[in-house]
């Protein structure tokens, strides 16, 4: 587990005061860094473009920053960021649909990595063809590495349910996939 | 075949997908921090280019929707001439660079009047939501007991004119132009009478100079700013490059964001790495030609602010302010002064205050306050003798808080959500009388949800 991954753990085992008592030392930057990785896991896997979803994730994080007094105060800030990027890329696929103008000038912005193998991209189209909320629940667990808790946490649903949604999602896609 | 229930496929599918997860997680760029801060700063230059273009639509559809008092309703574009005032020799004037500080009388008591019915009516109904932007439907909520009376789909556009409709009515909004010899700029243009304001800004959602339209970028200065074209007006007194301009619905006032670059060059050099003075003029947008009134003059590592919108009868201005925590300040364009509307408090911005700014009627703002004492939910009318309430938090921590636009009449009697999302619990409120809980929800409003700037 990287540095970035333990403090996200830590922050959520946490009690309530040690929770707040380091979330009144969060920095933006320190957000930044610890949540990235899995915002833009979750946006590429829900969106299927590497650059969309470095695109929709530093948007995340902009609307995080004009609203840091608000959300550095949260509970879980970066469940909160889950929920804003969620919400983003299901505008996203609206907006593809009606504006391909828009989606052309997204295009412009350059990707700052190499993108992930013909196999990886394969798995993902896969998610993408489950009901939503194993999509949602298999990106948000595998994609965004959050737990079973925090899932159910950013998508308001028992935890028993993510847990049975992610069994069928395996399921289904151990079909899929010939696995 | 494949077995579903096979639990060593079970298993590799796990494996399968750990590793799927694994590659598409990378670290943050670098410069991630930084481009996240400029474009928060350029957003509401955006806004003001974007909301145009949904203005045009809304006059035709309508808010139907929110069944709101048409008193409150922007005018169509072509009345503007009419309301045209007066020049006079005070509006003309300079005024000190250091404007007067006046302060609101603050209350001294938390506001003891009692919640009467509002001339503006009351919402038939508040949007709620749990937010997990699963079903794609909203819950429609009765204001007055907070059961769920229906639902309806998440509509973004319908959600976006409505906030473009409801908050942005204070300022006029630009036309978009169309301009293809002006390719990868965002071309606005605002029309006073005769009289004609076009600038031109990037879109910010393209973060990052690199990847701009490199023919765009030689049309701006290195502090960022665009060019500032007027037709109609002979000998125009407006500086010829502008960081932002707003022109009030009414076409009364145009308000002018600028700074002299010290560094020559283009933003194709790149951003300027020197500090500069930004002032803030205002001129009688009916007569450009006429000399500026100036409210601020601030260097800008020290100013740190922009335009953020005007109270919806033209008279006041809010700046965003980014020193010391994000906080508005607010000028009298009357008046030539700058207000205190926090009492001093600690500010944190209502739901849409961002990117709206913090006005909910004609010189009525909302902010959370937060004083030493806890924070509260402060609306305040800033015209002297305005009225005031201040709604103490059902939480500890407030995630979102909206003043009902569409009826607000005054202070005392405006009609707001509170909602927590640690609490996962939403509260209709109205003036000072017992709040209503909606549970399990994550966001209420009284826009229809579905549409956020900045995502």
């Amino acid at each position: 587990m990287d540095a970035t991954l333990a403090f996200r753990h830590a922050t959520f085992d946490m009690t309530n005061d040690d929770a707040s008592a380091l979330r009144l030392a969060l920095s933006f930057e320190e957000f930044y860094r610890a949540e990235y990785p899995g915002l833009v896991a979750v946006a590429t896997a829900l969106l299927g473009s590497p650059e969309a979803g470095e695109d929709l994730t530093q948007d995340t994080m902009v609307a995080s920053l004009m609203r840091w007094q608000k959300v550095q105060r949260l509970e879980r800030p970066g469940g909160w960021a889950h929920r804003v990027l969620l919400n983003a890329c299901t505008s996203w696929w609206r907006r593809r649909r009606t504006e391909a103008n828009h989606l052309a000038r997204l295009r412009r912005v350059e990707p700052s990595m190499a993108g992930p193998s013909p196999d990886v991209l394969a798995f993902w189209a896969a998610v993408r063809r489950l009901p939503e909320r194993h999509r949602m629940v298999m990106v948000l667990h595998y994609a965004g590495d959050r737990t079973v808790p925090d899932v159910a946490s950013i998508l308001s649903v028992p935890e028993g349910t993510v847990r049975s949604d992610l069994t069928r999602a395996r399921a289904a896609l151990a079909i899929e996939l010939g696995a | 075949m494949t077995n579903p229930h096979d639990p060593d496929a079970d298993a590799r599918i796990d494996e399968m997908a750990r590793a799927a997860g694994g590659a598409l997680r990378h670290p943050a760029p670098a410069d991630g921090v930084t481009r996240a801060r400029r474009s928060s700063r350029t957003k509401q230059t955006t806004r003001l280019a974007l909301a145009g273009t949904a203005v045009v639509a809304l006059a035709v559809v309508g808010i139907v929707a929110l069944g709101g008092s048409d008193a409150k309703r922007v005018g169509p574009a072509d009345t503007v001439a009419s309301t045209l005032p007066t020049a006079t020799s005070a509006d003309s004037s300079v005024v000190p660079t250091e404007p007067p500080i006046t302060t609101v009388p603050p209350s001294t008591e938390p506001s003891t009047t009692a919640s009467g019915p509002s001339a503006a009516g009351a919402p038939e109904v508040v949007y709620a939501t749990a937010g997990s932007a699963m079903d794609g439907e909203q819950d429609l909520i009765d204001p007055t007991d907070g059961h769920v009376i229906g639902t309806s789909a998440l509509d973004p556009y319908q959600s976006r004119r409505v906030q473009d409709e409801l908050y942005g009515q204070g300022a006029m909004q630009g036309e978009p132009v169309n301009d293809q010899t002006r390719p990868g700029e965002l071309v606005s243009r605002f029309v006073v009478g005769t009289i004609t304001y076009e600038t031109e800004a990037l879109p910010s959602e393209i973060i990052g100079l690199e990847s701009q339209d490199p023919n765009a970028l030689p049309r701006f200065d290195r502090c960022g700013q665009g060019p500032l074209v007027v037709t109609g007006a002979a000998n125009s007194a407006l500086p010829e490059r502008v960081a932002t301009i707003s022109v009030t619905a009414d076409g009364r006032y145009l308000v002018v964001f600028s700074a002299v670059c010290p560094d020559a060059g283009t933003l194709a050099d790149g951003y300027t790495t020197s500090d500069y003075v930004l002032t803030l003029q205002v001129f009688d947008a009916a007569h450009p030609e006429q000399p500026g009134r100036q409210l601020l003059s601030e260097r800008a590592a020290t100013c740190d602010c922009s335009l953020s919108g005007f109270s919806h009868n033209g008279r006041f201005l809010a700046l965003r302010s980014f020193l010391n925590g994000l906080r508005f300040r607010v000028f009298d364009l009357e008046l030539g002064t700058e207000i205190e509307v926090a009492d001093g408090c600690e500010q944190h911005f209502t739901t849409f205050a961002d990117i709206f700014g913090p006005w909910v009627g004609a010189s009525s703002l909302a902010m959370l306050a937060d004083c030493g004492s806890g924070m509260h939910l402060l609306i305040r009318d800033v015209m002297p003798g305005g009225g005031e309430v201040r709604v103490p938090l059902p939480g500890p921590v407030i995630s979102g808080a909206e003043v009902d636009v569409a009826h607000f009449d005054r202070p005392e009697t405006a009609w707001f959500t509170l909602c927590s999302f640690d609490a996962h619990t939403c509260w209709i409120g109205q003036g000072n009388r017992p709040l209503v809980e909606i549970p399990n929800v994550n966001e209420a409003s009284f826009v229809p949800l579905g549409f956020r700037y900045g995502g």
